[in-house]
């Protein structure tokens, strides 16, 4: 019952699109509830969890037997045993309070996994993602992985949703010896123990989310630049790491730190905190903000006639939808911070779209995290293929040699598995959010408009 | 921190509170005809937020204007809920219903999960975000419409329980329902109306919790834990407790996250909460029951 309950409760990041799932999440909360039958039957949302794997194996048989490579290594299957397929495992968060976010990397690993089979497989063979479902709990996915290098003894491994998550599997994944690929555990803590078998697969870690808006600002003429800035923020891990990272490069630049709190997930009215703001005379604002706080804090500013002159809020602004129909034209001038654009130009991105929309018709705005699951997936692909080798340590050596081309850019990392790109600055413009930096950006269709003009 | 920090703040403070009475007034209601603690309140509100939203959105309907339209459709389904649910399952055992409305959050939430999208909303009004000053105090315009319309509602639900026989018959049935039945009130029915009440002064909060904060099926839980927490601390069934309590709460979190880590807001109200109940345990207007065993 607590599991399916806590789904409800929480908040979890801002990419909540799949209302049905959800439902079976709550279900499965209602059978506990009943409290017949929650041990002995099987959750809706665990039956879907298990079906999520068992529809790639199937496509991936599926193709096996359609290809049907021969048993003993060839030039094209170089590694034995070519009849049986790689898996590859996971402990995801399928339901739970990060249900939503872990349900779209895993969209993106099986957006991946699919072309690959389409293509003949990896190195002549098929690929089977074998997932878990952890109800985002840390250690249900630290036992999982346990199970999945011990029992099953998969291949290779991907990453869950979150650094919650990330940071305790890391280390089962480290002592077993296994690349640990993931794309959605970008926190300083996930990196604080200094692995070398993490590889980080978004433009850069999360204490960085931030800088091109800090950047942004630190090149404005001396005179228009602002002097002060306040940083309302939500309780939670990335958020933090984001807002003390923006903090101290603008601490040192001369600008002021004049309000700097922490609220709980739970906080539903902002307008004292408004008032606080605006009492503080901050010319700017950074909002550590993860979903509907977005949406509050900036009704509070405008309710209370507070006009900064640039909001960066770290999460919110980008579910578009949502963010526009609650806000209208007060979404104008508002900047925020992502990895990925759907209109990206990276290359293989138009392709990567058309598949998932082919997989998945029914999700019309694709997550930033099904971006994330399937950069992983091209990440051990090209390892794979640049090794000829599903050998975990050739392919942790051959990622701090090389860069990998994704759809969220090209990325590298440094010896303990930090990227070391740049993320993109959004801003809304005429209702629509554009890519307005870093500079030198391919992405980039539109410039920085500053002052905000009021709300 | 200076004085005009601190009157802004009491000021959104009780326009806040005016709200949460409102909101918590159903809740209080339902209890104390019934013994019924409705967790599925919160939901009911937010489904009607729902509604009112789609009301706005589609047919561009105001939100303070679709009250109208909530609280007749919800009185109708709660006394239709009320008749054929709650009324056989309350002669059996009154905890079931506790259960049986916790069940009833679950499905709310699924519903609207399943017809919405589990992504935040908000009600985007023309004067949403508009506001007036007095001297250097704002006082946003749609908090005070907010607080009015509250006022207005509780307001018509304080007559109708004082000056009017189906006010008295509740009040009747509040104290004692065996007594009341002994002196000729339609038990059954009134307390079947007292529910639908109840429910319609619930949907009547919807509007305004989608005009002034975000939404999203989850939230219930934040808000069922504030009203019950306003409940009880006002007395359970006590609805000038419920006002009171909901001012406290109102002003508690506002003054409290101007001058206070905002960890501390939630936890002032709560430590007034609990200082009210060590010393008075029925809450601040509630009366002290006596059951037989």
């Amino acid at each position: 019952m607590i599991a399916g309950v806590s789904a409800t409760i929480e908040v979890s990041r801002q990419q909540w699109q799949d209302g049905y799932r959800r439902f079976q999440a709550l279900a499965a909360g209602s059978v506990a509830l009943a409290g017949c039958a929650g041990a002995a039957t099987p959750s809706p949302a665990a039956s879907a969890a298990a079906s999520v794997a068992a529809s790639v194996a199937a496509s991936a048989a599926a193709s096996a037997a359609s290809s049907a490579p021969s048993a003993s290594p060839s030039a094209a299957c170089p590694i034995a045993p070519c009849d049986q397929p790689i898996v590859i495992g996971v402990s995801q968060a399928l339901t739970g309070d990060k249900a939503d976010p872990g349900t779209a990397i895993e969209q993106g690993y099986e957006v991946w996994a699919k072309e690959v089979n389409d293509a003949g497989g990896l190195l002549g063979r098929q690929v089977v993602i074998k997932s878990y479902d952890n109800q985002s709990l840390a250690d249900t996915a630290v036992s999982q992985m346990e199970r999945l290098a011990t029992v099953d003894k998969v291949d290779l491994m991907f990453g869950p949703f979150s650094s919650v998550l990330t940071g305790p599997t890391s280390a089962v994944a480290a002592k077993y010896k296994y690349a640990y690929i993931e794309g959605a555990g970008g926190s300083p803590s996930v990196f604080s123990r200094n692995f070398t078998n993490i590889f980080f697969v978004q433009p850069a870690t999360a204490d960085h989310q931030a800088d091109p808006f800090v950047q942004y600002i630190l090149s404005l003429p001396a005179d228009q630049r602002p002097k002060s800035a306040a940083y309302p923020q939500q309780d939670d891990p990335f958020v933090s790491a984001t807002e003390d990272g923006a903090q101290a490069t603008l601490e040192a630049a001369g600008i002021k730190t004049v309000y700097k709190q922490v609220y709980p997930p739970t906080q539903t009215d902002f307008s004292a905190i408004a008032a606080a703001v605006k009492a503080s005379g901050a010319e700017i604002v950074l909002g550590g903000t993860i979903g509907n706080d977005s949406i509050s804090q900036v009704q509070a500013y405008a309710s209370i006639n507070y006009q900064p002159t640039a909001v960066y809020m770290t999460s919110g602004p980008s579910t578009v939808g949502p963010f526009k129909q609650a806000l209208g034209s007060k979404v104008n001038g508002i900047f925020t911070g992502d990895g990925w654009v759907q209109t990206s130009k990276a290359p293989g991105n138009d392709k990567f779209v058309a598949e998932f929309h082919a997989l998945f018709p029914k999700v019309t705005d694709i997550g930033t995290e099904s971006a994330e699951g399937y950069s992983v997936g091209q990440v051990l692909q090209a390892a794979v293929l640049g090794t000829q080798s599903i050998d975990n340590a050739k392919i942790i050596d051959w990622l701090h040699a090389n860069k990998v081309q994704t759809v969220q850019g090209l990325i590298g990392w440094d010896p303990i598995g930090r990227p070391n790109g740049s993320f993109l600055l959004e801003q809304y413009q005429n209702d629509k959010l554009l890519v307005v930096g870093p500079a030198n950006d391919p992405n980039k269709n539109g410039d920085p408009v500053y002052p905000k003009p009021n709300w | 921190m200076n004085a005009h920090l601190l009157i802004q703040a009491v000021v959104l403070g009780l326009l806040a509170g005016g709200v949460y009475a409102l909101m918590a007034s159903g809740l209080t209601l339902i209890f104390g005809v019934m013994r019924v603690v409705n967790v599925a309140h919160a939901a009911m509100i937010l489904t009607a937020a729902y509604v009112s939203w789609v009301l706005f959105t589609t047919f561009g309907l105001d939100p303070i204007a679709s009250i109208l339209v909530v609280m007749p459709a919800f009185f109708v389904g709660g006394a239709l809920g009320q008749r054929f649910v709650l009324r056989h399952l309350g002669d059996r055992d009154m905890t079931l219903t506790v259960l049986v409305s916790f069940g009833i959050a679950i499905i709310l939430e699924g519903l609207q999960g399943s017809i919405w999208s589990s992504n935040f909303q908000a009600i985007n009004t023309s004067y949403a975000q508009s506001s007036f000053a007095i001297g250097d105090v704002y006082v946003p315009l749609v908090r005070l419409i907010a607080a009015g319309a509250a006022l207005v509602v509780l307001g018509g639900l304080f007559l109708l329980l004082t000056r009017s026989n189906l006010g008295r018959a509740i009040r009747a049935t509040t104290q004692d329902p065996r007594t009341a039945a002994l002196v000729g009130v339609n038990v059954e029915q009134v307390t079947m109306i007292a529910f639908a009440i109840g429910v319609s002064v619930a949907a009547a909060g919807g509007p305004l919790l989608g005009v002034l904060f975000s939404f999203y099926p989850a939230t219930q839980w934040l808000w069922i834990g504030k009203l019950l927490a306003i409940v009880v601390l006002g007395g359970m069934g006590s609805l000038r407790g419920t006002f009171v309590a909901a001012m406290i709460l109102g002003l508690a979190e506002q003054i409290a996250a101007v001058y206070l880590p905002l960890d501390w807001a939630p936890l002032v109200f709560l430590m007034v909460l609990f200082g009210v109940l060590i010393v008075r345990p029925q809450g601040l207007f509630g009366s002290v029951a006596r059951e037989s065993l």
